[in-house]
């Protein structure tokens, strides 16, 4: 039983009983059948007689619905059967309707290719003929006519979507008789990639009605908090969501490990991870281990290849994205077969990719989402025995919160996925998409675009881009319009990182500003580079190579104003308000440290960042800040440090990373004449972030004092109000100060209050 | 327009401007002539730059009718302006008996015939298609395409060579000689750039007797596509209609079927279709270093363009007048299509004529 004798070894050993923040056991569920209205498909039916599959109840729910042309969302967790609940239907309608085709969209190549052997399958067993094909950037171009000509299941991915929209004509036949829109790991379509799929998504039922379809759609994602929304977001339309599961599971010991229990952490995280790792192969468990970064993924791998000394070091092995297919292929066989007994990687192998049972799963760091440690915990335990998945707590404010307060992490309020249709720049290029497709009728298309078209089409013209015309606007522009728009990132200018003549990376105007000005120390991949030239012009850095011992901070100036209040309610004295502002960010100069000590500062002479976005502000009534300042405290340094903290939980409500918001506090801001903290989208037009902020603000307050308060430290620590991100150099901050600010806030607004007006 | 409307259409427009689907290579760099038609010499790309710069400063202030002397054409789908010219063109007529005979003679037209099967047959006394109509295993595939020919369904015929023999086969042309010069219609486009973006110039030529007639469909705004679609769906959809284009199979029609869905125009576009390129590429690719129809004109007919665009650049010249309204880059635009049109029609009709030499 090697499962127990890992646990007990964590439960007994004192080095790691300190260390062991929780341990909380998950238990059994046994399998729940369900059964059909009427039965499927006979072709079907004998298909899961030859395969002796019982449908579970969640598979049963999501064919009935899927029957009935309901769109539906589900939301089970991985290995539930979940691909056999929409296959199943898609295909009983193909073979019911000859002409009936359906899309099936991955957000990776990997996973199409996965999921396309079991599709084959089913064809072969079931009889019914579908001629299911994937169609991506690696299909050759000597297969694509005969694809688009007869297929009747289309396996793809949303970037070869995007490319082939404009050649509709040529899917006249596909799109005209598609009857499902089968979106997998829909989760993975949020923030500013989840703005560009759903104007995809607009973009393909607006050519679906030209050709006469109704296309319904089934979306399956991980777990998250909002699934209604998130679908009515990423489609425009209404979906049932499916909870229902049935599907057996193991016990299961999820852990807590906090190697910075004692507030110091006397030996690094990575190396505590490698511990556990090593204490869990030597127990006889096959183990999982997650990694943030490519680099710690070899390097933990190597350490314990060390450790395990001579006869064993070959029972393990880092895997990560960067290796060949075939490489990788090799090591997903060498651990399902169990020759190797553990491997270390990185979130590469998070998805899809079946490598056999695993007793247990090491997560290297809280991984930024409740809905990534949950797929990653899920690795272990897939058939029905005992596993555990160890999260090792960073030094970092979320991380330590969980660390502290395991009930919040096991009350699993998983995240908002956040999908913003209304940023306007996102908007107008999918706009000049479509325009290249159909000429645009704004009667019409405004569904699909809102009703910001009218505006969006007179400036697009303005700028030559369209062309009123009688059948509507038409593009005119003279590059492609798909090629301008690129679905993963709101600004496509771009910098290029050159060393040598060689392309290191590209980054957008704001990183390069912040990252690559001249002077500072870049890092790639665990390597450093200084940069010696940067172009504003010509969105050139180059980079020279060069081992420093020192790292560069930006100090940035930054301010906002109000350009347009879109709602605003008062709770117990605040006022919150969220709306559109104009941030201008300038990289004033920067700083180099050594060891967190300063050793050099400079000035730089870049021009200011300016863009619009939608921020949410409030502000701290008299009486708190009056409250703060008696006690002696410093009312600058605490609404920073409170900005700071929570946009550090934030992610813990929203799926974002910290870096998609910026938060902006003063002790008196022009806008609203009071100490006020602003938080704002980090991309021009806004995402989505602030506006679900509004509405989650007493809860973030609340859970962010809480962080505040328990934290261990004096002062304040990178687990708490220090934020790696600051401009100002984490300065000025005062902890009691905002702990005194937040919970004086927390008070007033979970004592209720009353709108005033503005409502959204 | 608010501010931010006004920054969201330059930031669009900025970034579209910066596409660009060529690319300037150093002269005499050949290594990048594998890729077709994306690359311009310097020098090229130069001298181009300079040619629009002079054409507007000529030109400014000049309106369309200032410059050309064309008309106003109006159909169901709008108005656009057209501009019609005419000079003498020699060319052999209709000669089904000569197509009919050259077909027949290849067996190999037959599925399962190879080279070797065609001389063992030819050896037994099988010599034509029609011989073939009584042989024991391959009659029934030999009667259909005796019924074919007969039929005088040029693009079936076509279709049926074509899935026998590669696209430069000289047969297809051959089967040229079913149609009578007038059934002819040459077609070169111009457009805004590769795919999905207005064709803004279509030049369609017609033989009449010993004079060929040119007529170029012109956009004076991307609103007058529609007609410009329109009046050269007509030429084609007459009957007999036999389309010959330069490399046209793969851009040329394509493009157009596809401009035609854009404004869900409906069209069965089933007419038969020669691309003189791939003839071209057969017939001079000994000879001539490249296949660029420019390069065949000054080499078979000796002609030299003064002041032309290249093709890669016409959607920069025409961009160039939609946003300024200075007609002046449409000049070498109109003469570089008018002069591909008639060098196509040329060309078709030598190698056409050079079958009799037997090639």
């Amino acid at each position: 039983m090697a499962v127990p004798d890992l646990i007990r070894l964590l439960a007994g050993d004192p080095r790691h009983r300190d260390r062991l923040a929780h341990i909380e056991t998950i238990p059994p569920l046994q399998p729940r059948y369900g059964s059909l209205a009427r039965p499927l498909h006979p072709d079907l039916e004998a298909y899961l007689g030859q395969k002796r599959i019982r449908l579970y109840t969640g598979q049963c729910e999501a064919i009935e619905r899927i029957r009935r042309g309901e769109d539906v969302i589900i939301t089970t967790p991985t290995a539930s059967g979940k691909t056999l609940a929409f296959t199943l239907p898609v295909f009983e309608r193909l073979a019911d309707d000859p002409a009936a085709t359906a899309l099936l969209l991955y957000p990776a190549k990997a996973l199409a290719n996965d999921q396309m052997k079991a599709i084959r399958e089913l064809e072969r067993f079931s009889g019914i003929r579908t001629d299911a094909a994937i169609y991506d950037g690696d299909t050759p171009q000597s297969r694509r006519p005969a694809i688009r000509e007869r297929a009747r299941i289309v396996l793809s991915n949303p970037y070869e979507l995007h490319q082939i929209l404009p050649w509709h004509a040529k899917w006249g036949r596909f799109l005209g008789n598609l009857a499902f829109i089968v979106i997998d790991e829909a989760h993975r379509y949020r923030g500013v990639f989840g703005s560009h799929i759903a104007a995809v998504i607009r973009r393909l039922i607006r050519i679906c009605r030209f050709y006469g379809s109704d296309p319904r759609f089934v979306l399956s994602t991980a777990t998250i908090a909002n699934p209604e929304e998130f679908a009515e977001r990423l489609t425009g339309r209404r979906a049932v969501w499916i909870d229902e599961d049935g599907s057996p599971r193991g016990q299961k010991h999820v852990i807590l490990y906090n190697p910075y229990f004692d507030g110091t952490g006397d030996r690094s995280v990575h190396r505590e991870t490698e511990a556990l790792f090593l204490a869990s192969i030597r127990s006889g468990c096959r183990t999982l281990c997650f990694t943030v970064s490519r680099k710690m993924a070899e390097l933990i791998a190597a350490w314990a290849q060390d450790d395990l000394g001579g006869g064993h070091a070959d029972r393990v092995a880092s895997y990560r994205a960067g290796y060949l297919p075939e490489e990788r292929r090799a090591i997903e066989d060498a651990l399902k077969s169990g020759r190797l007994r553990g491997v270390v990687a990185t979130n590469a192998l998070e998805l899809g990719i079946d490598v056999g049972p695993l007793d247990g799963v090491i997560v290297s760091g809280y991984p930024g989402t409740m809905m990534s440690f949950w797929q990653q915990a899920g690795r272990a335990g897939r058939r029905c025995n005992d596993a555990f998945a160890i999260l090792v707590g960073f030094a970092n404010p979320l991380d330590q919160y969980f660390m502290r307060h395991p009930a919040a992490f096991f009350a699993r309020p998983h995240e908002h996925a956040i999908v913003d249709t209304q940023n306007p720049f996102i908007t107008a290029g999918h706009l000049l998409c479509a325009a290249s497709e159909l000429p645009v009728d704004p009667e019409r298309d405004r569904a699909y675009f809102g009703e910001g078209v009218d505006a969006m089409l007179a400036a697009l013209e303005a700028h030559h881009l369209l062309r009123k015309t009688t059948r509507g606007w038409v593009y005119a522009g003279r590059g492609r319009a798909v090629d301008a728009v690129r679905l993963d990132s709101v600004s496509s200018d771009t910098f290029r990182v050159l060393c040598g003549g060689r392309l290191l990376e590209t980054m957008d105007r704001t990183q390069a500003y912040r990252e690559a000005h001249p002077g500072a120390v870049l890092l790639h991949r665990g390597e450093t580079y200084t940069v010696t030239e940067m172009d504003p012009a010509q969105r050139i850095v180059r980079v020279r190579r060069e081992d420093v011992d020192y790292y560069t901070q930006p100090i940035t100036e930054t301010t906002i104003s109000v350009t347009a209040e879109a709602a605003r309610r008062s709770v117990g004295g605040v006022t919150i308000s969220f709306g559109e502002v104009e941030v201008t960010d300038r990289v004033a100069g920067y700083t180099a440290r050594r060891y967190d000590r300063i050793v050099c500062a400079d000035a730089l002479d870049l021009p200011p960042l300016i863009f619009s976005t939608k921020a949410l502000w409030f502000t701290v009534p008299d009486a708190v800040a009056d409250a703060v300042a008696a006690a002696g405290l410093d009312l600058a340094g605490g609404l920073h440090g409170a900005e700071h903290a929570l946009i550090a939980v934030a992610p813990f409500r929203v799926v974002c990373d910290r870096g998609d918001i910026g938060g902006l506090s003063s002790p008196l801001h022009p806008a609203t004449d009071a100490p006020t903290i602003f938080l704002y989208d980090g991309y021009e037009g806004g995402i989505g972030l602030a506006e679900k902020a509004y509405d989650l603000l007493p809860e973030l307050v609340a859970m962010t004092a809480e962080l505040i308060r328990d934290c261990p430290c004096d002062g304040g620590c990178p687990a708490c109000i220090h934020s790696p991100k600051c401009g100002n150099g984490n300065q000025p901050l005062d902890k009691r100060a905002a702990l005194a600010l937040l919970e004086g806030i927390g008070r007033r607004l979970s004592g209720g209050g009353d709108r005033v007006g503005g409502d959204r | 327009m608010s501010p931010l409307t006004d920054r969201i259409g330059r930031q669009w427009r900025e970034r579209v401007d910066r596409i660009r689907e060529y690319e300037v290579v150093g002269d005499g760099n050949i290594f990048g002539t594998s890729l077709h038609d994306s690359y311009l010499f310097r020098s090229e790309y130069e001298r181009a730059r300079r040619l629009k710069a002079r054409f507007m400063e000529e030109y400014r202030g000049a309106s369309l009718d200032d410059i050309f002397d064309g008309s106003e054409h109006a159909n169901g789908g709008g108005t656009c302006y057209v501009l019609e010219t005419r000079e003498p063109i020699g060319a052999a007529g209709r000669d089904c008996e000569r197509a009919r005979t050259a077909i027949l003679s290849d067996l190999t037209l037959i599925r399962g015939i190879g080279e070797r099967t065609q001389q063992r047959l030819k050896r037994r006394g099988y010599r034509t298609i029609a011989d073939l109509a009584r042989h024991p295993r391959y009659h029934r595939e030999a009667q259909r395409l005796l019924r074919q020919i007969e039929g005088g369904e040029t693009a079936a015929l076509l279709e049926w060579i074509g899935r026998r023999h590669a696209k430069s086969h000289p047969l297809l042309l051959e089967a040229s000689r079913f149609h009578d010069a007038g059934d002819f219609v040459f077609l070169d486009i111009e457009t805004l750039g590769l795919f999905s973006r207005p064709i803004v110039l279509l030049g369609v030529a017609r033989i009449a007797g010993a004079a060929i007639t040119v007529s170029q469909y012109l956009l004076r705004d991307v609103r007058e596509e529609e007609a410009a679609l329109t009046a050269t769906l007509a030429h084609l959809q007459r009957e007999n209609t036999a389309l010959v284009t330069f490399n046209g199979k793969t851009f040329d029609l394509p493009y157009f079927r596809e401009r035609l869905a854009y404004y869900g125009i409906a069209a069965r576009l089933a007419m038969p279709h020669f691309d003189a390129l791939h003839f071209a590429r057969r017939r001079w690719r000994d000879a001539i270093r490249s296949c660029r129809l420019t390069t065949l004109e000054r080499e078979v007919f000796g002609i030299t363009r003064v002041d032309d665009v290249p093709s890669q650049m016409v959607p920069e010249f025409y961009e160039a007048y939609l946003r300024t309204g200075n007609p002046g880059p449409l000049i070498p635009v109109v003469g570089h299509n008018r002069q591909d049109v008639v060098s196509l029609a040329r060309l078709f009709l030598l190698l056409r004529e050079d079958m009799n030499g037997g090639t």
